[in-house]
């Protein structure tokens, strides 16, 4: 296989960073990105864009940590260079903050952000309801910053960006060799995946440049994220809604909730409200699998399911995949050896 | 009573606001005017970023430690307050770097968090092999001069644009105190050759993506003389030059290379930042503030001056301490004067 034809399902985070990740692995393939919507209208572009994982429950936290630090080591490198600003990618330090102490006080991500340590008793006295601190420095990837400037370095690898539904991933098998599935919410639909459920939120982006540092109670409801241009106010976890509407009820509580722990926000201005619906699961699904229609088959590598850990792990998962579908190369042209034979 | 505040910095209207807030209750004839040739935004206070940091030693001079503490606990205060915003008061974090490990400062317990860096933290900074984060205080006087000014427009502080050349010029016919807060051109009304400039200039530029402040130092040379960045609310500022002695207000192109080409060295996201001005300030450089009383004889009147000078560059940082020590002086003044029984606060 002179060059293997990959497609690429799904322009968010995910499918972006796979596929440059293929890109940097396998530099004869032909990579395309197939996607109904591309930035500045997918999940990825409402989400903070945050470094601070989420724990999946079903995935090994071995794999998790994995995932992590290799987004962040990634990032880190990026965020002091000249092309930072345009990737959207900046350090940001803060707090994360309890009402009661957690069970866990020490993260299994804790070492690999920067300068994590317990807040000082002064420190939680700006946060009066709350009893336990951790304060830390991090990496924050705008978007569509960030969506934009992995385009750009994938168009420059000669990567084909069309838009485009894919309704079943059988429609690809005459152009592409292997298909890598990253559709996030959309894999519910294509692949049928009911272990995939969607937990909408909702974020108000609002201009506040004087909010330098980030601030999340530790129940991952209520947070604000300063961002290049806006401070992102959140949120909202409603398990099993579709909705992409604003609610109105729900703008004004996120508001109020993000102004107790930051009175200054009173004063913000140009408020948005966006909707994201998290591609849920029980565990990231990174894995290979081949799919058989009437003697053809088609080989699938999935990277989906991130919910709200996307951005913390995206490129740890994209570095998985990509190997995954450097596998299924070596597994095809095993195969068209033999069937030369 | 009438006081003559000379200076509209943010040492003169602090002390001003100070004192009308301590006394207008108890003297019904306090009547403060303030005086100065320079108001916002054309004050040095206007020119300086804003953060609250003394420098690295206080030489052990604990009365300004102490100041600076007053003043960071005051502003800490209003963190919550409505006024914050219209203040130009803000928390901010950020990095003190260090070619090699230096003593914890005085003010390490004012600020909060402080701690040193890690070595993956240093990584972020070659050429720099120790150092301190913190969180502190951003006060921006481009902000927080306006909003003194409104305070004491309110209680109705009167403000005239004239350069006052004697303590004459405002003292007599009802004046009986003086504040003299004319920072750098203290000189002017009083000689003191231990004020000197400190000649500073800084660079403004659009970087919103840089959320922490970074100061270096270089230990051989003076303080503010190795490149700082500083972001505001709107600007960043990008600085790092100390001249002592130099009392040029004009941008010096040298100057703009040398802050340029360093703050790109120490953060190299800032190749960039859109330059959006430049501004050059002589820090009131002295080698302790001076704060104190002087009577001065005046022709037939005996004037009553209050000194406030001398700020260097932690004028912000140490503004509010200073205030309320000239207030207790004013204070003194008016026991002297038996405009009050005993002076507020005071058990009896």
């Amino acid at each position: 296989m002179a060059s293997p034809k990959v497609a690429v399902v799904g322009a968010g985070v995910i499918g972006l960073s796979t596929a440059l990740c293929i890109t940097e692995t396998c530099p004869s393939c032909s990579v395309a990105v197939l996607s109904d919507q591309f930035s500045p209208n997918t999940t990825s572009d409402v989400a903070a864009g945050m470094l601070i994982p989420h724990t999946y429950p079903d995935t090994p936290i071995h794999r998790q940590k994995q995932w992590f630090k290799e987004t962040f080591t990634y990032l880190f490198a990026i965020s002091n260079s000249a092309e930072a600003p345009e990737a959207g990618i900046h350090l940001v330090s803060g707090w994360q903050v309890f009402k009661s102490t957690p069970k866990e006080v020490l993260p299994f991500w804790s070492d690999i952000v920067l300068g994590f340590r317990a807040m000082s008793e002064a420190e939680l006295l700006k946060f009066p309801q709350h009893q336990f601190g951790q304060a830390f420095t991090t990496l924050k990837c705008d978007c569509p910053p960030y969506l934009l400037w992995l385009e750009k370095r994938l168009k420059a690898a000669g990567t084909q960006m069309y838009t485009r539904k894919v309704a079943d991933l059988w429609e690809l098998h005459s152009e592409y060799d292997i298909v890598v599935n990253c559709a996030g919410m959309g894999a519910h639909q294509l692949v049928g995946d009911k272990q995939l459920f969607p937990v909408r939120g909702q974020v108000l982006k609002v201009h506040a440049p004087w909010v330098k540092q980030f601030i999340r109670d530790g129940d991952g409801l209520t947070y604000i994220y300063p961002g290049i241009h806006r401070v992102t106010l959140g949120g909202s976890r409603e398990k099993g809604s579709w909705s992409l509407s604003p609610d109105a009820g729900t703008t004004r509580d996120i508001f109020d909730r993000c102004c107790s722990l930051e009175p200054s926000l009173q004063g913000a201005q140009g408020m948005e409200v966006k909707v994201g619906l998290r591609p849920s699961r029980q565990g990231v699904r990174v894995q290979r699998e081949v799919l058989s229609q009437g003697g053809v088959e088609l080989p699938v590598i999935h990277n989906y399911g991130h919910g709200a850990g996307g951005f913390s792990v995206h490129r740890g998962t994209a570095v998985e995949a990509a190997h995954l579908v450097e596998e299924c190369i070596s597994a095809l042209q095993g195969s068209s050896s033999r069937a030369k034979l | 009573m009438r006081v003559a505040i000379i200076g509209a910095g943010v040492i003169g209207l602090s002390s001003a606001l100070c004192i009308h807030e301590q006394f207008h209750g108890l003297v019904p004839s306090l009547e403060l005017e303030v005086y100065a040739d320079r108001f916002t935004p054309h004050t040095t206070s206007d020119g300086a970023a804003g953060l609250w940091q003394p420098y690295l030693s206080d030489h052990g001079n604990l009365q300004e430690t102490l100041w600076n503490k007053e003043t960071f606990d005051y502003l800490l205060g209003h963190i919550h307050s409505a006024a914050a915003k219209e203040m130009g008061l803000f928390l901010i974090s950020g990095y003190n770097l260090f070619t090699e490990p230096v003593p914890d400062p005085s003010w390490k317990n004012i600020v909060l968090g402080f701690r040193n860096l890690t070595p993956k933290e240093l990584e972020l900074f070659p050429g720099y092999s120790y150092g301190w984060f913190n969180t502190a205080l951003m006060l921006e006087g481009r902000s927080y001069l306006p909003w003194l000014t409104n305070r004491l427009t309110q209680r109705g502080v009167k403000f005239f644009h004239k350069k006052v050349e004697s303590f004459q010029e405002v003292s007599g016919d009802g004046v009986d105190v003086v504040l003299n807060c004319s920072g750098m051109r203290s000189g002017d009304l009083q000689p003191d050759p231990q004020l000197q400039p400190g000649r500073g200039q800084i660079i403004k530029v659009l970087a919103p993506w840089v959320k922490h402040f970074i100061v270096t130092h270089n230990l051989k040379s003076s303080i503010y003389n190795s490149p700082y960045i500083i972001p505001g609310s709107e600007f960043t500022v990008l600085g790092g030059i100390y001249q002592h002695g130099n009392w040029s207000e004009e941008n010096s192109a040298k100057d703009h290379k040398s802050i340029w080409d360093s703050c790109c060295q120490l953060l190299p996201t800032l190749q960039k930042a859109k330059i959006v001005d430049e501004w050059s300030g002589l820090r009131p450089a002295r080698p302790s503030v001076r704060l104190e009383r002087e009577s001065i004889r005046l022709g037939n009147v005996q004037a009553e001056v209050i000194h406030n000078y001398g700020h260097g560059g932690f004028g912000i940082t140490i503004h509010w301490g200073c205030a309320m020590a000239a207030a207790r002086l004013f204070g003194n003044i008016l026991q002297e004067k038996k405009q009050l029984a005993t002076p507020p606060g005071a058990r009896l």
